[in-house]
């Protein structure tokens, strides 16, 4: 039987190569693809830890997510075979007037990793355009971000219309100027400093949220980003 | 007042030396620029706001070209989408698209254009501490050019290919660096962001390894020339620095007081090196009261100030949402020091 702990630790030290032919030899044994997905997820869940502990940087997470994403791709016809569907699907974007993605893509690359499936709507994204995407995908996580003081006061207008669209979906904001302080006062539910607080703070605010998954929703990896 | 100029305030306070008041620079985006023009009446915007910097670009008039509805392609080839951000922008394309540098042509650094304005701006600021603004020094210009992204892989991934790419600028702006030193100017001011608001972008073993030795090439370029060193990195950089007092830094920017604990960094690195900027671009300036805003100027000058080593600025240039109240508010403040 393939071993899952060395896909675990693949997708820790980035080692796509390893990640991508251990997932295929575990698909080849017959193992469950959920159990797949989890040494992948749980691998996300130790760099978010070290991120957030100085122990690895944003290229270290940028090199674990590419490998998880690589090994997803893999899997993925096997997860839909098995019935297996994110428990939450999440939409993510720059607020309007904002170009900046850095921030945005790490977040949307974390909740991946944590299995959530990420919706990536791009920069400079209208308030209405957070609320159209969030009905259409059935989403019950909106991620809203900001480089810009100029721009992060806009969020308020995003909240707004994500909330009166769907008034049950977690609303969170993040970007450097951006303070819990603010996100309170703009209604949001949610704010995380860094990406790894971001996956802890998601999952803490949607574990009072239902699994709202819509019918023929984003697979696990599904991502419409406008760049590519 | 005594008779100091704003050339002799800002190298007294480099020099750890007590001016007779705290030497300040504003600087601001182009919306701000023309709020300010027409608030003062004036684009000499420099007189009005007192301003103890004189700032210059070693580029050519067509260092950017409109491609585009607010796309501005760069003499590198990076296209800069400004829609919505006059000043900056997002980087649009991809110059580099694989790890190589194969193919790709550099521009002349030794443009006459990027320096015969030099003695004009020289005499233009007689009184004013000048400063050749070298922005995008080494990891900007990289991740400009290669994408932000791909560029943090390949450093971990790829460093023999970064050390190649990040050498070719080097070599670039040595070549700035022997023009613009031969002019009577005071220091190069480097500008490089190597850190987000919590922490380093990429690990310090990594800038050690990929950035440093750039840095003290280029650094000991500008004080063998008898010129002092300025740089600008954002975020929460302070970890750094020690090997910038090192490396013969003597001005750090923009001095964040929401990544950094400015009183404590100033006890600890105070004698060393010289503080410029201070007044928070995230909250007061564009947030708060004028009242607020002349408390933590007077704040700044009252626990910074002392001793020298402080240049008094926004914490970047400002942008459109500081109200023109703040900025007179500001002046104000370091007026009545």
């Amino acid at each position: 039987m393939a071993d899952l702990s060395a896909l675990t630790a693949a997708v820790e030290a980035g080692d796509q190569r390893t990640a991508v032919a251990v997932t295929e030899a575990a698909i080849d044994d017959g193992m469950a693809a959920q159990a797949i997905l989890d040494a992948m997820s749980s691998a996300m869940e130790v760099i978010g830890g070290r991120f957030q502990r100085n122990e690895i940087y944003v290229p270290e997470m940028l090199i674990s997510a590419r490998a998880m994403k690589l090994a997803t791709a893999v899997l993925e016809p096997h997860l839909v075979k098995a019935g297996v569907r994110p428990e939450h699907t999440a939409v993510i974007g720059t607020v309007a007037g904002d170009l900046h993605d850095i921030g945005k893509n790490l977040v949307g690359m974390m909740w991946k990793g944590a299995t959530i499936a990420v919706v990536d709507l791009g920069t400079n994204v209208p308030a209405d355009r957070f609320a159209s995407a969030a009905v259409e995908h059935g989403a019950s996580l909106v991620g809203i971000s900001a480089l810009l003081t100029t721009t992060m006061v806009g969020m308020r207008e995003a909240v707004a219309a994500v909330r009166a669209a769907v008034p049950q979906a977690v609303v969170m904001v993040g970007g450097a100027p951006v303070t819990s302080e603010f996100a309170e006062s703009i209604g949001a539910d949610g704010y995380a400093a860094d990406a790894a607080a971001a996956v802890d703070v998601a999952r803490q605010l949607l574990a009072s949220v239902p699994r709202r998954v819509a019918p023929g929703g984003p697979a696990i990896d599904q991502i419409s980003d406008p760049r590519t | 007042m005594s008779g100091l100029t704003p050339r002799e305030r800002v190298l007294t306070t480099i020099r750890h030396g007590q001016p007779d008041r705290v030497p300040h620079h504003f600087s601001y985006t182009a919306p701000v620029r023309r709020k300010l023009e027409a608030y003062f009446g004036t684009l000499d915007l420099d007189r009005v706001l007192d301003n103890h910097i004189a700032k210059y670009k070693p580029r050519c008039d067509d260092f950017l070209v409109e491609v585009g509805p607010g796309l501005w392609r760069d003499e590198y080839g990076v296209v800069w989408n400004r829609q919505g951000d006059a000043d900056v922008g997002a980087v649009a394309n991809c110059v580099l698209e694989n790890r190589s540098l194969d193919g790709y042509s550099w521009p002349d650094p030794h443009l006459p254009c990027r320096y015969d304005r030099l003695p004009a701006f020289i005499d233009a600021n007689r009184e004013r501490y000048r400063v050749v603004n070298l922005g995008k020094s080494l990891f900007e210009r990289a991740w400009s050019m290669r994408g932000m992204e791909d560029l943090l892989i390949d450093m971990v991934e790829a460093p023999e290919w970064i050390e190649e790419l990040l050498d070719a600028i080097t070599e670039f702006n040595l070549v700035n660096i022997a023009e613009v030193t031969r002019f009577d100017i005071d220091a190069v001011m480097f500008g490089d962001d190597w850190a987000a608001q919590r922490g380093l972008i990429f690990s310090p073993e990594l800038w050690r390894r990929l950035i440093k030795p750039r840095l003290a090439r280029m650094y000991s370029a500008v004080r063998q020339a008898g010129k002092t060193v300025f740089i600008h990195s954002c975020g929460h950089v302070q970890e750094l620095f020690p090997e910038l007092i090192e490396l013969g830094v003597e001005v750090f920017n923009p001095f964040q007081p929401e990544v950094m604990d400015l009183v404590e960094v100033k006890r600890q690195f105070g004698h060393q090196l010289t503080f410029y900027g201070g007044v928070s671009l995230q909250r007061v300036l564009p947030f708060g009261s004028p009242r607020e805003v002349q408390e933590e100027a007077r704040r700044l000058i009252d626990e910074i100030g002392p001793g020298g080593g402080y240049i008094l600025a926004p914490s970047h240039d400002m942008p459109a949402d500081v109200p023109i109240e703040n900025i007179v508010a500001l002046l104000e403040a370091v007026h009545n020091q």
